[in-house]
């Protein structure tokens, strides 16, 4: 008897919708398990967290130029991890979860590295500007 | 006098009313002026939010001034409608409706992302409730004393102020009542341990899961208070140019509401004044 590969867990259909075809399968996911396959509400969420993560980055810069205000960066990780993770990206929210952790005892240019890897794979999840 | 309390404090302040009869109100004046129980206001006068003196019966006059303050400074919040909470407000037909209890919510979350998934969450299922955003724990303390709110949804990680005293100093507050709690994080079952005691007996929301389970507990929460309003209000008319966005009589299905959420994106800033605060 042919076997027939399992389906992902008991997930409904996508909604239709070409824009929801486009995502990543891991956003998909999301969409279908954390958000009811509400496709309005997570774009919507989705879009305003491109935005912020403009901000995100710029403030990320900011404190590891100053290299004074550990709970802010572990904040600012703490807050990436659980987005990324709302959004369907587990793959990369153990960097944002390292990241925390090591906010409050590593060195500088350890956080600046871990910071520049998260946000590479960031950039390239979402399609940001690698330049923002 | 009487022309006076049917108004909202929006009226008042634009000088619609002719505020020379006095310079000073009781306080079941100002409670009724602000849609709020007389304890509420004596509190208020207690706390020195309110300037008073008192007669020799011991009956609190209230200076006009400093409830005109108050309500500049409620006005000018986080979302800029805490002293209209409950007020009555003047429909266009020229017809007054008297007060009904606005249902109130209070985000303490310092994540711009979640500040604006919460907001439109509760704009696009429950438009009839007030959301009000504060971003760190001192402020949402403050916000807390004077919004008042039905249900308080806070953030375990803040700045200013660690998780659990945060949750303890709510319920220890004076003014928190009936009000419910709910606890939102990022922060696994195993991340959450340290915060046990505080967390005993409160729901808590993993934010990866919020639009699934933050629903319902506004529900529990505010339940019966959308039911009452549904039941005091009329329908609306079709141009209400009063201050308050006061509802829609049932939250429509949420497919049939999801357009709108897409239209009016969750800007983070949209959601408060903490619009571009990052993180937590």
């Amino acid at each position: 008897m042919e076997q027939v590969p399992p389906k992902p867990c008991s997930l409904p259909a996508l909604p239709e919708g070409s824009e929801v075809l486009r995502l990543p399968r891991c956003e998909q996911v999301a969409l279908q398990s954390l958000f009811d396959n509400d496709s309005d509400l997570y774009l919507a969420f989705r879009d305003a967290c491109i935005e912020q993560f403009v901000h995100d980055f710029q403030l990320a810069a900011a404190l590891l130029v100053a290299q004074q205000d550990r709970a802010a960066f572990s904040r600012l990780a703490h807050s990436l991890k659980g987005v990324l993770n709302t959004l369907g990206h587990t793959e990369i929210s153990p960097l944002a979860h390292a990241l925390q952790l090591e906010a409050e005892r590593a060195d500088w240019p350890e956080l600046q590295r871990l910071w520049l890897e998260l946000r590479a794979r960031m950039v390239a999840a979402f399609g940001l500007d690698a330049l923002a | 006098m009487c022309h006076l309390l049917q108004n909202t404090p929006m009226n008042y302040t634009n000088n619609s009313v002719d505020m020379s009869s006095g310079a000073y109100y009781t306080t079941l004046e100002v409670a009724k002026m602000l849609g709020m129980a007389v304890r509420s206001v004596q509190l208020m006068v207690d706390r020195g939010d309110l300037q008073a003196w008192k007669t020799p019966g011991g009956h609190r006059r209230i200076t006009r001034d400093s409830l005109e303050r108050w309500i500049k400074g409620s006005r000018a919040g986080v979302t800029g409608v805490a002293a209209m909470h409950g007020g009555a407000s003047l429909r266009p037909s020229g017809r007054r409706r008297h007060s009904v209890h606005v249902p109130r919510i209070l985000l303490i979350e310092d994540s711009a992302h979640f500040q604006g998934l919460v907001s439109t969450l509760v704009k696009q299922r429950y438009p009839a409730i007030e959301l009000h955003v504060s971003a760190d724990a001192i402020a949402g303390l403050v916000s807390f004393g004077h919004l008042q709110p039905d249900l308080i949804i806070v953030d375990i990680l803040l700045p200013g102020m660690d998780g659990a005293t945060l949750i303890s100093g709510l319920r220890n507050h004076a003014l928190f009542g009936n009000c419910k709690l709910v606890v939102l994080t990022a922060l696994d079952a195993q991340q959450r341990e340290p915060y046990a005691a505080a967390l005993d007996g409160v729901d808590v929301v993993h934010k990866p899961r919020l639009v699934q389970e933050l629903p319902p507990l506004i529900e529990a929460a505010l339940g019966h208070l959308l039911a009452n309003k549904d039941a005091a209000e009329e329908p609306a008319p079709a141009a209400n140019g009063g201050a308050l966005a006061l509802a829609p009589s049932e939250p429509p299905p949420v497919k049939a509401k999801a357009s709108k959420a897409r239209s009016s994106k969750p800007k983070a800033k949209a959601a408060g004044k903490s619009g571009q605060q990052p993180a937590g």
